[in-house]
């Protein structure tokens, strides 16, 4: 799963994809900007088959809080 | 008041200048960007904000220090004064108040037409999908209503991405401005 998630965000982040962990925010340290991680919920939804509520969109910091919705939703 | 400024315009004493100004933990974030362009309009976003604190507060760009919120937004320590800024390609926004203030700039691109779904209610899907426009037009309404609700949410500094609580985009006074191929949203707390 964390291989699919990387290669998704790697697709819409400018930092170098080895860098990217668990702890990795999605904003600041991976430098991605709303729109980005707009269009990175609907593919994850894609990918993933799955919904991710409005509500809970923007609780989702961090790579390892995308995971964590994934393992318990997908 | 608003600056707008094109990255490739700044000089590099210059750039090296507001660089070494950064805060250490800003710069690590510029120095994990992989791309010059993003590595510039960073440097230049604060660059921008400093320059404009300066002027408006009569103090100097060294003794300013911006910080950013548990949400993101950015104030600066001990001066009451708002700013926010944004960039897209080659240009960077800042605009600065006495009151809370949010800016968003994107430039008119190729999109994913279907993320709107996430950020639109009916009536405003029906504006970016009207069957009686051109997919340019589609395109720029989209960065119309995009724009306009990513300023309200930095304005109100609630962080991003509040996609259950947005504005709507036809109730709203909006400051809307389509300059060269860019779409700009100015929103100031009334």
């Amino acid at each position: 799963m964390l291989d699919r998630l990387i290669a998704i965000i790697q697709d819409k982040t400018n930092v170098d994809p080895s860098t990217i962990t668990k702890e990795s925010v999605l904003l600041s340290d991976l430098g991605m900007n709303s729109m980005e991680l707009v269009q990175l919920v609907c593919d994850v939804e894609d990918e993933f088959d799955v919904e991710i509520p409005d509500r809970t969109i923007r609780t989702l910091k961090t790579v390892g809080d995308l995971i964590s919705f994934l393992e318990e939703n997908a | 008041m608003h600056r707008i400024i094109n990255i490739d315009d700044v000089d590099s004493t210059t750039y090296s200048f507001y660089y070494e100004l950064l805060s250490t933990e800003k710069r690590m974030r510029v120095d994990r960007l992989r791309f010059e362009d993003d590595k510039k309009r960073s440097v230049v976003g604060d660059m921008l904000a400093k320059e404009m604190i300066s002027e408006y507060c009569k103090i100097s760009v060294q003794d300013i220090q911006l910080q950013t919120d548990n949400n993101g937004k950015p104030f600066v320590k001990d001066l009451d004064v708002e700013f926010n800024i944004s960039h897209s390609g080659k240009y960077v926004i800042c605009a600065i108040s006495d009151k809370s203030i949010g800016v968003d700039i994107e430039q008119i691109r190729e999109v994913d037409l279907s993320i709107s779904k996430k950020f639109c209610n009916d009536k405003e899907l029906r504006y970016i999908f009207d069957g009686s426009i051109s997919k340019e037009e589609s395109i720029k309404r989209f960065f119309e209503i995009w724009t306009f609700k990513e300023a309200y949410l930095k304005m109100l500094g609630v962080g991003l991405l509040y996609l259950d609580n947005l504005p709507d985009f036809f109730k709203c006074k909006k400051n809307t401005i389509n300059v060269n191929g860019y779409i700009i949203s100015i929103i100031n707390k009334i």
